[in-house]
This record gives structure tokens, C-alpha cells and sequence, in this order.
């Protein structure tokens, strides 16, 4: 069966910049991974090529066999680590804009979504706090039935109350069948949810493996393993 | 999917272009009245010491009325400009370009939009001229049925040509340079933390090749005048405008297959 996500010997330079090194694996269905690592060791970068925002300088990313294109678009959904959308809209405006371009995308789930988090649907993204624009902006992302979730530090800027309902957001409504990449440096947070986890360090891919192998391989959790590589 | 582009790509411009527009038309009667009005007899009652504050504000009139007219032409065409910038370039482009649509999807709905914001603009900006000019008796409707008159004992058919082709130069032209705006983006923003910087580049580079190659296609012609003979001013102006027809539709096409794919096949945002 076709991997879901296949990256294939992926490199990517910014001038004489190395941000990704060679990096290689495959991700199947139903996993919820955590891309890990420190600021700058390239996990931002792994996400925009798997979305076809940046070139490969080498290898390729494959996303259910093919390259990023128009059908891969149809079926990841990317949740980028700023504020993407369009500040003049309200909230109603941009449910319609995602609804007209991605059949995928599920209007009831979204205003769901939207009423337990008290959001007004004639809010304009302009009038926003950070935090609720960072929200909203998961609840679009996650409204849709996409095969592969690419949330880019989710809970980077939100409170720690706010980070249990965003994750629990994620687990309640992510496309089962599909599966989910979530890059952040917060691991504490994450780890429960995790499946699989992905390790970048200094752009090449240092640990590829479940949670249940770090801890069973290593006798120690995630962020205990995260501080030990990482620590300065 | 292009209707939807088209839709939604109104609705983003149109909130800004929309209210320059109306304001120029808010703005020519009122500014045009008062100017009426300060230049009038009436006013020098109001003169103390050679000084009336009428008189003052009269230039200031104008000064708003020929703000308005310039931005309605030229900050329609920034922001226009600033708007796929911003939607391709930077972090909105985000969305833009992974929407499950075609690049050349996205870049011709917004270049016919651009398109279609630009013309009207032209047009509302000769409409408020005409009304600033009527208002102040630079022009009577006689004046136009005289016009129209004299218009009807020519023969039309004589000036088609020329009309079509100016039509033509003015189209293309336009076209052309929504197109330039693409294609420069499209390479300036592979220039590492420089997308506008590099943009701007790769516009005066385009600009610059586009020069050189218009003057070499004007010489050309000049030189076929001269071994072909001589033909009247209409004529040598209908030539001209044919290199000119040519260059523009053929630098669009390069500029819509660089855009489309470098965007397609060299995104780096």
C-alpha cells in the first residue's frame, strides 16, 4: 500500500544555508507524529515542502504517491505557524471561502466548533486577540477531512489552558483514516497524544520511532530523551 | 474553481477600489462647486486687506480634487499591485497556494480582476473629469451634439484601423504589465529574506529588456519607412503601434509561462 507521506532523500538549502540534510521516511495512516525539535533545526521547512510551498533543493516528497500538486492539496491540511489569513474577513466569511475550495471541508463541524469556543461568526479577524486567531485558524484547518493534518507549532503562542483544548480540538476532530504531523518544541504537552515520533537535528532526521520504542529502547519519555539530545 | 477565484478575488479588491472610486465621485462635484463658487463675483464682497480665506481654500480644491483623480488611477493600480504581493508572496500566500486549484488558475483570475479594476478606474476618472470640466463651464452638452455632428461627416470607416489598433496597443499594453507584475514577483521572490527587493529587481530587469527591445523594433520600422516611402501621420502612427501590438502579446505569454511556472515548479515563501 502507498505510504501516505514518503520523503525521499530530501534536502533543502537557503543560499549556503543547509535546513534539511538528506532526510528520509515514510509516515502511514492513523498516526498522530510529532515533529520534534529546537528552534531552527528545520521543522518548518520539512512542513512547507511537504505542502509545495518551498522547492526541494534534492530528493522529493510524495504525498499518497504523488508530488505535491492540486490532489495533494485536496487532502493535507496545513496549519502554518502565523497568521495566514486574510484580517479583513469575519469568521463566517472565511468558513465560506474554505467550503467553496475545499469539498472536503465539513461547515457543520466548523460552526461546531466555533459555538463551544464562543466565537462570534461576524468577527473579523482584524479585531482578533492572538490567541483567537491562532483558534480560529485550527478550527478551519481541522474542519476539513484531510488524510494528512500538518499543524505547525499549534500551541506555540497560546496559553497553557488554552493548549488542552486545542488538543483535544485535534484528537475530536482529525479524519481518522488519516493522520497527523504536529511540529513544536512544547513536547510535555503533546507527548500524550503522540503515536510516532520524528526527531530533526540540525536539519538531518536524528529519531524515527513510536513512543512506545523511545521509552521501552531509551527507559526514559520524550521530553526526558528531547532535553538529553538537545541540551546546550 | 475559477468563478469562485474570480468571486472571491472581487470581493478582496473590490472593498478598497470600490471606495476610491466613489470617493472621486463624491469628491469631483463638491470640489468643483466650491471652485465655482471662490471664483465668482460674489466672493470679492469677502476680500479685507487683498486677503480672502475663499480664495485660499480654492487652491486647496483643487489640490483635493487632483489627489482624488491621481489615486483613483495610481493607488488603485498599488494596491492592486500590493494585493498579489501580498496574497502570493508573503504569509497569506499560505492559503493561496494551497488552494486545491491550477497556478494559472490563481494568477489569471487575479490578473483579470486587476484587469477589470484598472479599466474601470480609467473610466471613472474621464467620467469626474468631464463632470469637474462641465461644472465649471469648460464644456456645454451643445458642445457635445456639435461634436457628435461633426464626428458623423467623416467617414468612420477611414479611422477604424487606427482606432482598432490604438484599442489594441492600449489592451495589450495593459495586459502586458499585470502580467510583468506577475513574472517579477514570481522570480524576485526567490531572493533569500528579499521577496520585494528581489521583486522590484526583477521588474526593472524586465522593464529594462522590454525597452531595449521595443527601440530595436522601433528602429526597424523606421528604417522600413524609409526604404518603403513615405506615408502620411496616420499611417506612420499605425505602424509604430503594430511592434508595439506584437511586443506586448508576446512578452505576456513569456510573462504568463514564467509566472505560472515558478510559482508552480520554484515556490520558496
Amino acid at each position: 500500500m502507498t505510504p501516505l507521506l514518503e520523503c525521499r532523500t530530501l534536502t533543502k538549502k537557503y543560499g549556503n544555508t543547509l535546513a534539511l540534510n538528506n532526510v528520509s521516511f515514510t509516515l502511514e495512516r492513523g498516526r498522530i507524529v510529532g515533529l520534534l525539535g529546537p528552534n531552527a533545526s528545520g521543522k518548518t521547512t520539512l512542513i512547507k515542502l511537504i505542502n509545495g510551498l518551498l522547492t526541494p533543493t534534492s530528493g522529493e516528497v510524495l504525498i499518497n504517491g504523488m508530488r505535491p500538486g492540486i490532489e495533494s492539496k485536496l487532502s493535507v491540511a496545513y496549519l502554518p505557524d502565523t497568521m495566514f489569513l486574510n484580517d479583513w474577513m469575519n469568521v463566517k466569511q472565511l468558513i465560506n471561502y474554505y467550503s467553496d475550495f475545499y469539498s472536503n471541508f465539513d461547515v457543520d463541524k466548523a460552526y461546531d466548533m466555533l459555538k463551544r469556543l464562543n466565537i462570534d461568526e461576524k468577527m473579523r479577524v482584524k479585531a482578533m486577540s492572538k490567541g483567537t486567531k491562532e483558534k480560529v485558524q485550527l478550527i478551519l484547518t481541522m474542519s476539513r477531512n484531510a488524510d494528512l493534518y500538518c499543524l505547525d507549532e499549534p500551541i506555540g503562542g497560546v496559553d497553557p489552558a488554552s493548549r488542552d483544548y486545542i488538543l483535544s480540538t485535534i484528537l475530536n476532530n482529525y479524519n481518522e483514516n488519516g493522520s497527523i504531523l504536529i511540529s513544536t518544541h512544547l513536547i510535555s504537552d503533546v507527548e500524550q497524544i503522540l503515536d510516532d515520533v520524528l526527531m530533526i537535528r540540525f536539519g538531518c532526521l536524528y529519531i524515527h520511532k513510536t513512543v512506545d520504542e523511545i521509552r521501552e529502547e531509551k527507559h526514559m519519555s520524550v521530553d526526558e530523551l528531547f532535553r538529553e539530545v538537545f541540551r546546550c | 474553481m475559477l468563478g469562485k477565484l474570480f468571486k472571491h478575488e472581487f470581493r478582496t479588491t473590490g472593498r478598497y477600489i470600490v471606495t476610491l472610486l466613489v470617493l472621486l465621485i463624491v469628491v469631483t462635484p463638491l470640489t468643483a462647486l466650491y471652485l465655482k463658487f471662490s471664483t465668482s463675483d460674489v466672493i470679492d464682497k469677502f476680500t479685507i486687506n487683498n486677503f480672502n480665506i475663499f480664495k485660499i481654500f480654492s487652491v486647496l480644491s483643487v489640490l483635493v480634487y487632483v489627489a482624488a483623480l491621481i489615486s483613483a488611477v495610481t493607488a488603485t493600480t498599488i494596491l492592486l499591485i500590493y494585493n498579489i504581493y501580498k496574497s502570493m508572496v508573503t504569509s497569506q500566500g499560505y492559503l493561496t497556494h494551497t488552494l486545491p486549484v491550477p497556478t494559472s488558475y490563481i494568477i489569471i483570475s487575479k490578473g483579470v480582476v486587476m484587469f477589470v479594476w484598472k479599466v474601470l478606474s480609467v473610466i471613472v476618472a474621464f467620467i469626474s473629469l468631464m463632470i469637474f470640466t462641465y461644472i465649471l463651464g469648460v464644456w456645454h452638452f451643445d458642445d457635445i451634439a456639435a461634436f457628435i455632428k461633426e464626428l458623423m461627416k467623416l467617414n468612420l470607416s477611414d479611422y477604424m484601423p487606427s482606432m482598432i489598433l490604438l484599442a489594441a496597443t492600449l489592451i495589450f499594453g495593459t495586459i502586458q504589465k499585470i502580467l510583468m507584475y506577475f513574472a517579477s514577483f514570481a522570480v524576485g521572490h526567490r531572493m533569500n529574506g528579499h521577496p520585494f527587493l528581489g521583486s522590484v529587481i526583477a521588474y526593472i530587469i524586465g522593464s529594462f529588456i522590454l525597452s531595449i527591445i521595443s527601440a530595436i523594433a522601433n528602429t526597424i520600422t523606421n528604417f522600413a519607412f524609409i526604404y518603403t516611402g513615405s506615408y502620411g501621420l496616420t499611417d506612420t502612427i499605425d505602424i509604430m503601434m503594430i511592434p508595439a501590438i506584437i511586443i506586448s502579446i508576446v512578452s505576456g505569454v513569456v510573462f504568463y509561462i514564467i509566472s505560472v511556472y515558478m510559482f508552480k515548479n520554484k515556490l520558496n515563501i
